[in-house]
């Protein structure tokens, strides 16, 4: 069907053609003709119209010779009276002017021509400029995901490494609050050993003694022997009772915090000749046990400090209630840490330090040391009151 | 530099009155066949332009030489309404009226030199040689 169609219209568009080329070569004769007779520049104008008209209708240089050729030779058919020679010529003058549409034509497809080859030049031009930023880009696209392969890699790298950190500094914390707790286990072992076994023996050895002084069969000279005998032993019942408190007080575990620091802090001054002064807050019974021994063990190694290094006269000794925290503070009048020559600040005193910032931080603690030129040390230990684990989450998801 | 030939230009017998003006002083300067077909041509289409656009206007033509040729002036001048887009107006295919779209750029074509001086209501005039080769 639509086969049928397209060759109906083919048909059509033929004969259409056909009848165009019929009429435009009759004008054409029928113009020359007359042309040749009269040479009227008119006639030359409608070769050129006519040339126009077959451009129109579609047709080439090559039908225009056609018609062209089909006009003279009906025109020679004819004859001529001699005049053949100037109707060659009036034929020529109106073929170039029947023609003149297409050289235009061709000259304007010549210009567009070479337009479009300098518009395709500028184009080749401009894609080969945009092939070498491309390759220029590409190369940097490249070049910057290497560069942020390395650097992915490398903060995998050190992610790695701050994870493997933190995790043995979580070992190694672990690890410390084992030795704290074995070593307070320790401690409260041997004061309960030297206090209970050592020292019951030695009450017993020293009633022996003052039943054998009683005895009148014992002489003089005995009875010196017997006297020095027991003062020995009284100073070293001393000895071992002062050894056992500093070990682990006893009185820690049974009266509490406050009656156990008044008691060492009273022997202390004894022993020192300091001037103590001591205030506490009995709230500081509702902490901890381990917070507690915490303060306790503070107490001790910052006094036992004092004495050693700062040439103090005075320690002022407070304990308060501050939120929901418990604050110790000590402070004394003697020479900073700061104020120390170098080889006294020794890596033992170092250490002692670094053991109270320990235990301190084992109980979600804080501790700061503020060494005052001229005006002594004063050590500031806060400790939460309740809620430990809670607060430690609090302190972790503060750090970030 | 004397014109040979002022032609008023109004109706289409003056198209044809330029036409031959040119082919004659084309032939006498000497030439060839197809050259003058192109010069009548040319005055063909600018003569038309005149026709169509600004009604009325003149055609000069006039032998001009340089240092080594002899050569054909064509100048055509009018106070129509003018070309507003000129580059526009020459570029190949552009045509306000006619069909075919030869006017002004097929006859630059077909001459050696083609100037066109026009704007929006100042006139136009084209001036366009063809050199006669040696």
């Amino acid at each position: 069907m639509v086969a049928v169609l397209n060759q109906e219209t083919l048909v059509t568009a033929v004969t259409t053609m056909s009848r165009n080329f019929s009429n435009l070569a009759g004008r054409y004769l029928r113009t020359l003709r007359k042309f040749a007779t009269t040479k009227r520049e008119a006639d030359l104008e409608q070769a050129y119209a006519l040339g126009r008209k077959a451009m129109s209708l579609k047709f080439g240089v090559l039908d225009m010779a056609r018609i062209h050729q089909a006009a003279l030779a009906s025109l020679l058919a004819k004859p001529t009276d001699g005049k053949r020679e100037k109707l060659l010529e009036a034929a020529e003058v109106f073929f170039l002017e029947a023609l003149s549409p297409f050289e235009v034509t061709h000259r304007g497809f010549n210009e567009a021509n070479r337009r479009l080859q300098r518009l395709i030049a500028e184009k080749e031009k401009r894609n080969h400029d945009l092939a070498v930023i491309n390759d220029r880009l590409t190369a940097e696209i490249r070049r910057r995901k290497l560069t942020e392969k390395a650097l992915r890699q490398s903060e995998q790298h050190y992610r790695r490494l701050f994870d493997d950190a933190r995790a043995m500094e979580e070992g190694l914390r672990d690890l410390s609050n084992k030795v704290l707790d074995v070593q307070e286990d320790e401690r409260k072992r041997i004061s309960r050993e030297l206090h209970d076994e050592t020292g019951q023996a030695l009450t017993a050895i020293s009633v022996t003694l003052a039943s054998l002084g009683r005895n009148e069969q014992i002489s003089g000279i005995g009875q010196q022997r017997l006297h020095e005998a027991q003062d020995l032993l009284r100073s070293t019942m001393e000895t071992i009772h002062n050894f056992a408190r500093e070990l682990r007080p006893a009185m820690l575990d049974e009266l509490g915090l406050l009656p156990a620091l008044r008691s060492y802090l009273a022997a202390f001054a004894e022993r020192t000749g300091l001037h103590i002064r001591f205030r506490a807050n009995p709230l500081a019974e509702a902490l901890t046990a381990n917070a507690k021994i915490v303060l306790y063990r503070v107490a001790q190694e910052s006094l036992t400090n004092v004495a050693k290094h700062a040439q103090a006269q005075r320690v002022d000794f407070r304990i308060r209630k501050v939120n929901s925290r418990i604050s110790m503070m000590i402070s004394d009048d003697g020479k900073s840490y700061r104020e120390l020559p170098p080889e006294v600040l020794k890596q033992e005193h170092r250490l002692g330090l670094l053991g109270m910032q320990e235990r301190v931080r084992l109980v979600n603690g804080q501790i700061a040391i503020r060494p005052r030129v001229g005006k002594g040390t004063t050590i500031n230990v806060l400790v939460p009151l309740n809620g430990a684990v809670e607060r430690r989450e609090n302190n972790l998801a503060a750090l970030g | 530099m004397e014109s040979d030939a002022n032609i008023s230009i109004g109706s289409e017998m003056d198209i044809v009155a330029a036409r031959r003006a040119g082919r004659v002083l084309a032939l006498n300067l000497g030439f060839s066949g197809p050259e003058v077909t192109m010069i009548a041509t040319a005055i063909s289409e600018i003569a038309r332009n005149i026709v169509v656009h600004a009604k009325r206007g003149t055609i000069s033509l006039a032998r001009i030489h340089n240092q080594n040729r002899a050569g054909l002036r064509i100048v055509a001048r009018d106070d129509g309404p003018g070309i507003r887009d000129v580059q526009q107006a020459m570029r190949y295919g552009y045509s306000s009226c006619q069909g075919l779209g030869v006017g002004l750029p097929g006859a630059k074509w077909l001459m050696d030199e083609f100037h066109i001086d026009s704007g929006s209501g100042k006139g136009t005039v084209v001036t366009m040689k063809k050199w006669l080769r040696s």
